[in-house]
This record gives C-alpha cells, structure tokens and sequence, in this order.
C-alpha cells in the first residue's frame, strides 16, 4: 500500500515549499485518535466528521508547516508501521460478495470473512445471518470497517 | 462544539465509494487519467444498471409467473422471456465491441479495475444463468471473463471465499 507519495500538484505548492514530494492523507485511525487527545475526553464522546476536521486544519497550515511535516515524514524517525483496518466482509454464497472481495484482494488489504451458505443452497440467505451482518435491507455484501458498515457492492468497491 | 452541531452522528453510517475513496490511494482500481476515469465509472455503472438489470428481470419473470399459467401455457413465458432478451443481447454486444476498442487486456488497459471486478460478476451470472444470452457466445467476453478468472486476486479471493455461483 501507498508505494509511493503523490507528487505535489503546482496549484497545492506553497510559496517557497520544499521540493520533497507530499506525503500521503495519515490513515483516519489515527488523525481521529490524535484530535481526540488535543479535545480531551470529553471531546472524544462527541460526534464528529473527521473529514471535516481535515480540511479545517488544512486550511490553517501555513508552506513552513507543510515544509516541516514533510521534513519529518521523509526523515529516518518517521515511523512506518501502518494499522491495518479492522475489516469483516459478510459474503453470502452464489452473490455479488465476490466483487468486494476481489477489489480488497487487488488493494492488498487483510479481511476476515463472515460466511454464510444460503438457504437451501440457492434461496434467500439465513434470517440470523441477515441480523448479524447489521444491513437493514438484509442483503449481501456488507462491509465492516471498524464501526462503519457499508451495503451495496457498488458502493463498497468505489 | 460546533463540530458536534454541523456534523450530528447517525448511529450508523453508510458510505459511497468506500474502498475507492479510504484505500485506492494507488489509483489501482479507478486510474487518476480523467479519460480512463470516466471509462472505469462507465462499466462500474453498468454492471447494475445495465447487464444486472437486465438480467434479473428475466430472473424475476421465472420467478415470480404464475406456477398454474406457466404449466397451462408455456408460450407466453417463452414469450416474454424471448422479449425481454433484446436488451440482454444488445448489453452483451456493446460490451464485446467495448473489448474490441480496449487497448489492453482488460476493460480499462492493461490493469484490473473496479471495471472489471464489477461487470466481470454480472457477465458470468448472466450467463451462468442463462438469462437473456439465449445460448449465444461471444468470443471476447469469454476470452476476457477467463482472464479476469486466471489473475492471481481473483483466485485468491475465490479460495478465501469459497466463492461459487452453483453451490
């Protein structure tokens, strides 16, 4: 995963900015976690949009920012160790399940599948494993990442 | 606070685009170019829009006849499901010409994209089905479904899976 840092379109570069490619969006685990140390606890209960947390500080980082946090990325104390997402796949037999899970074969990402076989091997998939996987339509796939699920394979893949 | 007011939590979110947007930082599965993008956006579409949409029709219409009718008169599902082939085998034309025109191995050049992983599942269960294909082949589906099956993503994923669509 993420080979190599995006270069830096010319619209992005900051005045005087280092020629150091930038280096890629930190993973949503942890900028959440980070802004929640900087709120306090409280803050941590509240709801948020980590999105919208991103383009707030965004908007503040001045080029002498931008150049230090590259600095830092590219220096031999960066740490490297990526947290690899908590993903479950639900995959009901004989269903588009199999597009998520070639999509997340072909990102390189680790998942842990749910399985079910349906009902009498071709009819509708079973009531309690419609219950588990947590989509109200009771339909497969489904996708668990952390606390976020997703339906619809279309929408899983893209 | 007033992240708390814009932005209130549902209890459970759902997103579009979701391995795309949070893990395809690569462009691996939809290609940056904006003309290859756009390509790629086509075929992900379609797969639903266009050849499961299709399909499934005829698959509700032999679900879903009347059993009696259907034993009394046959014709008129044989009909019916004749009629509701023409979109079928224009879908699976157009995606044969679209292979045609591809200038690599798969839909959008020489890469698996999300093209394929979406419209390869709605081919081969249109025609594993046989819904609306009427027994036709076409020669550079066939040759690009198999090769979507040889990569090494999709048998890793099929293995992982226990994937089958004749259980």
């Amino acid at each position: 995963m993420q080979p190599h840092p995006p270069a830096i379109h010319p619209s992005e570069r900051g005045a005087g900015s280092s020629a150091l490619p930038r280096p890629p969006a930190p993973i949503l685990k942890y900028r959440v976690a980070s802004k929640h140390r900087e709120l306090g606890s409280f803050a941590s209960k509240l709801p948020y949009d980590a999105r919208a947390i991103d383009d707030r500080q965004k908007s503040r980082r001045t080029p002498a920012m931008t150049r230090l946090s590259n600095l830092a990325y590219h220096s031999k104390y960066h740490d490297t160790r990526k947290a690899m997402p908590d993903i479950t796949l639900f995959f009901l037999q004989a269903s588009r399940a199999i597009r998520p899970a070639w999509a997340l074969q072909e990102l390189g990402l680790d998942y842990q599948i749910e399985f079910s076989e349906r009902q009498d091997k071709v009819k509708a998939a079973p009531p309690e494993f419609k219950q588990k996987s947590g989509n109200p339509l009771g339909k497969f796939p489904t996708l668990k990442d952390g606390d976020l699920l997703v339906h619809e394979s279309g929408a899983i893949v893209e | 606070m007033s992240i708390c007011i814009a932005y209130p939590t549902a209890p459970r979110l759902t997103s579009r685009r979701y391995l795309i947007d949070n893990y395809d930082k690569g462009h691996k599965l939809l290609p940056a170019d904006k003309h290859l993008r756009s390509r790629t956006q086509v075929f992900i579409h379609a797969a639903e829009g266009t050849f499961m949409l299709h399909g499934l029709a005829i698959l509700y219409a032999r679900w879903q006849f009347p059993r009696d009718a259907a034993q009394q008169h046959p014709e008129i599902l044989n009909e019916l499901e004749e009629k509701l082939s023409v979109n079928v085998q224009k879908d699976f034309d157009w995606l044969e010409q679209e292979l045609g025109q591809s200038t690599g191995q798969f839909l959008v050049g020489n890469q698996v994209t999300a093209a394929d992983i979406m419209v390869q599942f709605s081919i081969e269960f249109l025609l594993e089905r046989g819904l609306g294909t009427k027994g036709k082949s076409w020669p550079k589906i066939n040759a690009w479904n198999a090769r979507c099956k040889a990569t090494e993503t999709f048998k890793a994923a099929a293995q992982k899976t226990g994937h089958t669509l004749n259980p």
